[in-house]
């Protein structure tokens, strides 16, 4: 059988045996074993056979052979007249097309070839008749002649453009109108279509507008936007367009799609920009008239966007070539037209169109240098004219805020400081009106009445983006605008100014700097008190530096003024109050720098010694300390070193805490201390028994350094088993609590990062064994000294989940029914469970995944076991210890154990003890949401309790009555309708009360809660 | 001279707008916004029983008709703008034969059936006000639709409309039956009240009566034939008494003349043909209210007057002769209106919707001389005062 | 006499509305927060919180000069009573029936139109009423609404007020050509009550009452 009839039969069962075959036959071919003629000899029959099927497979053999083929083997006029004949014949055409395709590929393929194959597919494809894969195949065709033999096509003339148009008529398919937009353009482009635009234009614009949906699951991903660009890019291919497109386009913007509209629109901006200057003066006139509207009238502002986007493009492309306002330009007389319709407009700014009219100016302005002036010189002495006979202050406002945009559309073409593109030749036309602008915007701000936030902010709004045009203002005219925002930020009591002046300050310190340095900085400094005064006058200007201050290198000198202003505070002898703000300030600024990735390390030399010298110094020399030292103050201290320490690297840590352990423990001198250096040594002993408590609180610092110490690097100690006997002795005699605090955190940061060896653990067991015993011959809190280390031994062990911790923590639950310790154990799970903010991932500590959730696992079912069995007084500090627990844990492990959980909130909330009860209401509003159907089950005795706790009395404080309200008001919107309706009278009626209650933030939430009540719809009657 | 609170109804969930004593038993009803009529005993203020599933909307107004036999009958005006007329029977009962419903405590479940016979539609707004009456032929309705509506009870629960009053040009609040006669009486949004009467089988407005200067909330007749004057309450805050003058040219046959005639001004202006009545206020009770008055009853019994409103305050007036015996001039009686008690906050802060006397009952089910007066108010809460000399 | 009839309404910036000094401290961004957190002293409550105290409540240590109102802590016993303000709040969010503006910004309730007075408790009188009259400048399309709005108001107070208060709604005078006439239907409470049973014009109402805040 020769190959063909193989192939025939093949191709049926199996389509790659018989690919198989065909290639072989070309191979035989190739190797000149098999001649084409005797080739399509034997197909001949096949090819003519009236079965439609045995034709379409014969030629299918031919094209596979014929693309298998190397395409330098044979010349395409051997193989073509074959292959095109069949064309008229519906069938098999995709298999022709695979033939037209191996040819048109063959290196020689000549012009004649591409020309004869294009005319026959003209002349004989009737596409429609052919499903859409075959006459993408034939697309294809085309386009592969199109990039081959395309100046041959092109020597068709207008025969091809018409025979392509006609070929490709109501193809509706995405995927064959991405190829049909693109040999399309190319057409328009390159092709001679003189004589045929029309019919090219129409071929094109039938398409428009393109509402193709994209079908869910599409194979080929081809989105209405790609198809609708591709359309863009015919139509704005050819300007002689120009004459057909306008008119169509602003016929359909009267459309009452909006997506219509919106395509309208971007294809006018498109062509406007690609057409030449010459066209688009013919037809500025009927666009601008149907646009205007579009922007004038909108309902949509992203239609509006579009307009302004279109007149930009016109204005931008009449502006070609022009370096100067030309009066006779065809630009100048578009401009004419829009100013004179937004002057007419903005008569009244107060009116809807004021605010679009300014958008349209701005649009233009923005267009070119030329574009800039003409709106510019145009404009501005009608808007002033107008604002002067303006009385009433919303007019003025309004006015003011209209010209806004024009300022940015300045800033767009003229730059802003610190660009360093070279700005346009032509000198801004704004600065003829500089002056007056200045004037009428800084009256705005500083000249009108104080409650007149919005006009005052439009004066503010005008100066800022004034400032920011580059060359426009000179340096001491921006620093008069600095000094204006410099006086709001600090005298004004309206929020809303403050904030924007502070916000357009940080917008001017980054554009410049130095005036900021200059101006600001001095006006905030002196603004800072000496002392404290009783009205803190401090605080808005503390703020309102520290903002400033992190952007910029500044931060050295803000350091230098505070630590100034912060002796002058302590040798005034001020209570706490100032220093703690002042150093909190600085705190402030180092923690975003921090965030925002900036190494603080390197401020270490500047800050810590010297604080570290100011704070312990005052405590030797007998002058009986200052400020520095009390607790709070301390506290900020040691945030201020933990944070710098913790950005240092393994070696300079090591440096540091080396230094820092000869002060506080070694007792030898250190580097740190820069003054009175012996005097420190001799006297300060902060880990001595008989230590005074200013000198142990000092602790609170080295704890927090050492917090912040990574594991890497070892203590300067030979014993640290010792030395955390020695601390545990001492918390059980702490000077005040934040001084026991430190103590515990320490203990706990030492045994969580360096008690590793077994020696240590089996230091720890025998030790915490002893504090155990001492704990229950404990008849009261203060005699069980030991209770307080315990808890943190153990949360240092949970931490990193080491099994050492559960006994501890087993042992503290049971002694939960003790009556003396029971209360102060259950407050002590808020240790144990809470997040500490030295004792954590950040500071290097070990804290292992979900080792809060184990230990919330490990204690709750003991908890509620305790609770039932407990006695009715001891009952109380389970009740302590769990909302303790429920306090400081993500609400989601509270939810996985709230069936066993849920009987004992509500009890809860029957304790008499407000910090029990907030924690119960809080965990319940989300226990409401989360759990609905549990609650719904509960709902009566729910509501009872939450009502109660709506009601003042001195354990019912805001916080419990409001978050009673609070929680209540979610039950309309979590529970299903017909679990909340019967309660409906009861709690409309039962909520009359806390509307009459003492405080107003109460009531508010009894307001909110009663209306989300009332909405619930009538109670159904059953009639 | 006091007026003392003796007890209250259990607390109900929502406003209660009025309450009603039985005719002859010692039953109170009461209408609430929410929905239901409540019926409690005066024996000991408890709940007997509650008719719900009548009106979709509050239910405004309750009315028991006089003498009905062997069943009480009980008519409910609701703003769904219909009214109810609901059945229940009274059957023979212990011992002393007298018809009472009053049974004990275990017997008053099983006769929970009220029955709800009758729906009176016709109005189209809110019915404010219903009342049967004197002698329980005639059932009057008014309603925000501006019109008062006269039934007449033909038997075996059916009742036809025999007149459809629309004289006023607003908000019709109550209405009212003279004690005796077949006299109507309807007081409005409109400031004004008005008199109706069956003149030749055609009712006809007969008298109108102006004086007040805004809404004209609630009416009462006294109870003294056909000498019975008529006390008004309004939202200009006063109360005032209204009585009846001779017509000058027409004598009224069994009238006889008390009083000399004297000229008196020229009564309401005969803008009606068949003007029949001659009714003229005849003095203003003391001013005392700060906020609108909602409600008025003239005693049966005592010929005191109680006043309660807006202000949350209950006042009592007494009719007494004036010291100097002077007569009083325009009125010609010689007495004067006295306050003799006052309740200030009666329901706390919450307003008073109205006030009615009620005859006083002991534990065994007898009447006992003495007067009870009821109040009930925004706070869901009927309060029982007694007024001790 | 004041502008007979608010012609057209002049839409106040939201910004220029009376509001509570203290509550626009508490905005997140605003740098009066920054500034609380930087000076404000931190008590028992916050940071040196420690559990182990006997009674963790009393901050003695820490009370310094500056006696600053901590805002989360509340001081308990200070009573605020309802002022204009207050009242001011309530219903100035209230939507017009008509165009997405709150009625503060269309300047139908302003500040000053509202009046708050108390009345004193005496003995015999423990449960002193007090009284609130509101009165309302509708704009010149709102002729047919004025009735709606005056009862958005009215039932808005009836709902957030507590009994002891005495709602007037009253339409100011001269601005509006029925003014008695709707006066007199607002404060009627018996038909306000049937108004607020009657479900199409409840719609209307709690759409109305929605944007309240």
């Amino acid at each position: 059988m020769d190959p063909a009839q193989l192939y025939l039969v093949a191709i049926d069962r199996d389509p790659d045996e018989a690919a198989q075959i065909a290639r072989a036959t070309a191979k035989r071919l190739e190797n000149k074993e098999l001649i084409l003629l005797s080739l399509t000899k034997s197909l001949g029959e096949y090819l003519t056979n009236d079965d439609r099927t045995i034709r379409a497979k014969a030629i299918g053999f031919y094209a596979t052979v014929l693309t298998a083929l190397p395409p330098t083997l044979l010349s395409p006029a051997q193989g073509t007249s074959e292959i095109l004949h069949p064309l008229e014949d519906e069938a098999g055409l995709k298999e022709v097309c695979h033939g037209l395709l191996a040819i048109a590929g063959m290196s020689r393929f000549q012009p004649e070839d591409a020309q004869m194959m294009a005319r026959s597919i003209f002349k004989s494809c009737d596409l429609l008749k052919h499903p859409q894969g075959s006459r993408y195949l034939v697309y294809q065709v085309m386009d592969k002649i199109m990039s081959e033999q395309r100046e041959a096509l092109k020597r068709m003339g207008p025969d091809f453009a018409t025979g392509y148009v006609e070929l490709i008529t109501n193809e509706k398919d995405p995927r064959n109108l991405m190829i049909i937009f693109s040999n399309l353009k190319v057409i328009i482009v390159e092709f001679d279509i003189e004589d045929c635009e029309e019919q090219v234009f129409d071929a094109c614009f039938c398409y428009f507008p393109i509402t193709f949906k994209q079908p869910p699951n599409d194979p080929y991903g081809i989105t209405a936007q790609d198809l609708k660009d591709r359309l863009r890019e015919c139509l704005q291919a050819s300007s002689k367009f120009s004459v057909f497109l306008f008119p169509q386009l602003l016929e359909k913007l009267d459309s009452h799609s909006a997506n219509t509209k919106k395509d309208v629109l971007q294809t006018i901006t498109a062509c406007a920009l690609a057409y030449e200057k010459s066209i688009i003066a013919n037809y500025w006139a009927t666009l601008w008239d149907a646009i205007k509207y579009e922007v004038l009238n909108a309902s949509d502002d992203d239609l509006a966007f579009e307009a302004l986007d279109a007149i930009r493009a016109i204005a931008k492309t009449l502006s070609a070539k022009l370096t100067s306002v030309m009066k006779t330009s065809s630009l100048d007389k578009y401009l004419k037209a829009v100013t004179k319709e937004c002057l007419t407009q903005l008569r009244n700014p107060m009116a809807k169109q004021a605010r679009p009219s300014a958008s349209i100016l701005a649009a233009v302005a923005v267009a070119s240098p030329v574009s800039h002036a003409t709106t510019i010189q145009a404009v501005l002495p009608g808007l002033s004219t107008t604002y002067d006979g303006l009385e009433e202050i919303a007019k003025q406002r309004s006015m003011l805020q209209a010209i806004l945009p024009l300022f940015d559309a300045t800033a767009q073409v003229y730059g802003v400081w610190g660009d360093i593109e070279y700005p346009p030749s032509l000198n801004n036309s704004l600065e003829a009106f500089k002056d007056n602008l200045f004037e009428i915007y800084s009256r705005a701000l500083m000249g009108s009445a104080k409650d007149e936030v919005s006009f005052r902010l439009a004066g503010l709004d005008g100066l800022t983006k004034m400032s920011r045009i580059k060359n426009f203002f000179a340096d001491n005219e921006i620093g008069m605008v600095v000094q204006f925002f410099d006086e709001v930020v600090l005298t004004d009591e309206k929020d809303e100014m403050r904030d924007s002046a502070l916000e357009s300050l940080l917008v001017l310190s980054r554009l410049k700097p130095s005036l900021i340095m200059e101006i600001t900085f001095p006006a905030f400094m002196a603004k800072l008190p000496d002392r404290e005064e009783h009205e803190k006058s401090y605080d808005m200007t503390l703020s309102a530096l520290a903002q400033l201050s992190v952007e910029r290198p500044v931060f050295q000198v803000l350091l230098t003024r505070i630590f100034n202003k912060l002796n002058i505070v302590l040798n005034n002898k001020s209570g706490p109050g100032y220093p703690f703000a002042l150093l909190s300030s600085i705190l402030y600024v180092l923690r975003r720098k921090h965030e925002t990735g900036k190494d603080i390390s390197t401020h270490y030399t500047r800050i810590v010694p010297e604080l570290i010298t100011r704070t312990i110094t005052p405590l030797c020399d007998g002058s009986g300390g200052n400020a520095l030292s009390h607790e709070a103050v301390l506290e900020v201290t040691g945030n201020i070193v933990s944070l710098i320490i913790r950005s240092m690297d393994v070696e300079k840590q090591t440096e540091v805490v080396g230094e820092l352990f000869k002060i506080f423990v070694t007792q030898t001198e250190s580097a740190i201390i820069t003054s009175d250096k012996e005097l420190v040594n001799k006297q300060f002993r902060p880990l001595d028994e008989s230590a005074s408590l200013q000198q142990a609180s000092t602790i609170i610092i080295f704890a927090s350094a050492v917090a912040a110490i990574r594991r890497e690097v070892t203590l300067p100690l030979e014993n640290l088993q010792q030395f955390v006997e020695k601390l545990v002795l001492l918390s059980k005699t702490p000077k005040s609590p934040s001084h026991r605090r430190a103590l515990l955190r320490l203990i706990a940061v030492i045994i969580n990062k360096y008690f590793t060896t077994p020696e240590d653990r089996a230091f720890l067991t025998q030790s915490t064994g002893e504090m155990w015993k001492s704990v229950q011959l404990a008849d009261s809190p203060e005699t069980a000294s030991s209770l307080p280390a315990l808890f943190w031994i153990a949360k240092a062990l949970a931490l990193r989940n080491d099994k050492l911790a559960d006994p501890i923590v087993g042992r503290l639950l049971e002694i939960l029914d003790n009556q003396a310790l029971g209360v102060t154990v259950g407050r002590g799970f808020e240790v144990l469970l809470g997040d500490d903010p030295l004792l954590s991932k950040e500071n290097f500590a070990v804290v292992r995944l979900l080792s809060q959730q184990k230990l919330f696992v490990f204690c709750v079912p003991k908890l509620v076991e305790g609770f039932r069995a407990a006695s009715p007084a001891a009952k109380k500090n389970y009740l302590h210890a769990l909302s303790s627990i429920i306090r400081n844990v993500p609400s989601k492990l509270v939810l996985a154990e709230i069936d066993t959980l849920l009987p004992l909130l509500l009890q809860s909330l029957d304790i008499e003890d407000s910090d029990i009860k907030t924690a119960s209401i809080d965990t319940l509003s989300v226990t409401v949401t989360e759990a609905t159907s549990l609650v719904s089950e509960h709902i009566s005795s729910l509501i009872t309790r939450l009502l109660a706790a709506s009601l003042p009395n001195e354990v019912n404080t805001v916080q419990v009555r409001t978050a009673a309200l609070r929680c209540l008001s979610i039950f309309p919107s979590a529970l299903k309708i017909d679990v909340v309706i019967p309660y409906k009278r009861q709690i409309m009626r039962a909520l009359l009360k806390p509307l009459d209650d003492p405080k107003r933030s109460v009531r508010k939430e009894a307001v909110d809660c009663r209306a989300r009540w009332f909405a619930l719809g009538e109670p159904k009657e059953d009639d | 001279m006091a007026l003392k609170l003796v007890g209250n109804f259990p607390v109900q969930p929502d406003r209660v707008w009025c309450a009603a004593p039985h005719p002859h038993l010692p039953l109170v009803a009461t209408a609430s916004t929410d929905r239901a009529v409540r019926i409690y005993s005066l024996r000991d203020f408890s709940l007997v029983s509650t008719i719900e599933g009548g009106h979709k909307r509050s239910v405004r107004s309750i009315s028991w008709k006089p003498n009905a036999k062997g069943e009480s009958v009980l008519a409910t005006g609701s703003f769904d703008s219909s009214t109810g007329i609901w059945h229940r029977e009274e059957r023979g009962t212990h011992g002393d034969g007298e018809q009472s419903l009053e049974l004990n405590s275990e017997e008053r479940e099983e006769d929970e059936e009220w029955r709800f016979a009758v729906v009176l539609d016709g109005h189209d707004s809110e019915v404010k006000s219903v009342a049967w009456s004197a002698g329980g032929s005639f059932l009057a309705t008014c309603s925000r639709d501006k019109t008062v509506w006269i039934w007449e009870d033909m038997g075996n629960e059916n009742y036809e409309t025999i007149a459809v009053l629309q004289d006023h040009s607003q908000d019709v609040k109550m209405v009212a039956w003279h004690p005796e006669e077949e006299l109507l009486a309807s007081s409005s949004y409109d400031d004004t009240i008005r008199l109706y009467k069956e003149d030749t089988d055609d009712w006809v407005c007969c008298a109108v009566l102006t004086g007040h200067t805004s809404t004209v909330w609630s009416i009462s007749f006294e109870n003294n034939g056909h000498q019975s004057r008529l006390v008004s309450a309004s939202d200009d805050q006063t109360a005032r008494v209204w009585h009846r003058k001779p017509k000058p040219e027409k004598k009224e046959e069994e009238e006889e003349e008390e009083e000399e005639p004297s000229m008196q001004p020229p009564s309401i202006i005969k803008g009606t043909a068949d003007e029949t009545e001659n009714w003229e206020e005849q003095a203003c009770l003391p001013k005392v209210h700060t906020r609108t008055i909602y409600s008025v009853d003239w005693s049966k019994k005592t010929g005191l007057i109680a006043t309660a409103g807006g202000d949350g305050r209950i006042v009592l007036y007494k009719e007494v002769g004036t010291e100097n015996g002077l007569p009083d001039a325009d009125s010609g009686a010689s007495k004067e209106w006295k306050v003799i008690a006052q309740v200030p906050a009666a329901h706390g802060v919450y307003e008073i919707n109205s006030v009615t006397w009620c005859p006083k009952w002991d534990k065994l089910g007898t009447t006992i001389d003495g007067e009870l007066l009821l109040s009930t108010g925004d706070d869901g809460i009927v309060n029982i005062f007694e007024f001790s000399l | 006499m004041s502008d007979i009839i608010n012609a057209n309404p002049t839409i106040l910036n939201p910004s220029d509305l009376p509001t509570r000094h203290s509550e626009s401290r508490k905005k997140q961004s605003s740098s009066a927060h920054i500034a609380d957190k930087i000076s404000r002293l931190p008590n028992s409550k916050s940071l040196l919180y420690d559990p182990f105290l006997p009674s963790p409540g009393e901050d003695s240590a820490y009370s310094s000069g500056s006696g600053s109102d901590q805002d989360d802590y509340e001081d308990e016993t200070a009573a605020e009573d309802i002022d204009e303000q207050e009242i001011y709040d309530l219903i100035s969010t209230i939507s017009d029936p008509e165009h997405p503006l709150s009625l503060g910004e269309l300047a139908v309730i302003n500040l000053p139109h509202i009046y708050v007075t108390h009345a004193p408790a005496t003995p015999q009188n423990p449960h002193p009423m007090s009284h609130v009259l509101v009165e309302i400048t509708p704009t010149i399309n709102h002729c047919s609404l004025a009735t709606v709005i005056g009862l958005g108001v009215r039932v808005r107070l009836e709902q957030a007020l507590p009994p002891r208060f005495r709602i007037d709604v009253r339409i100011r005078e001269g601005t509006h050509q029925s003014t008695d006439q709707v006066n007199k239907q607002l404060n009627d409470k018996e038909r306000v009550a049937a108004a607020c049973e009657n479900e199409t014009l409840m719609g209307v109402l709690s759409n109305m009452l929605a944007t309240c805040k």
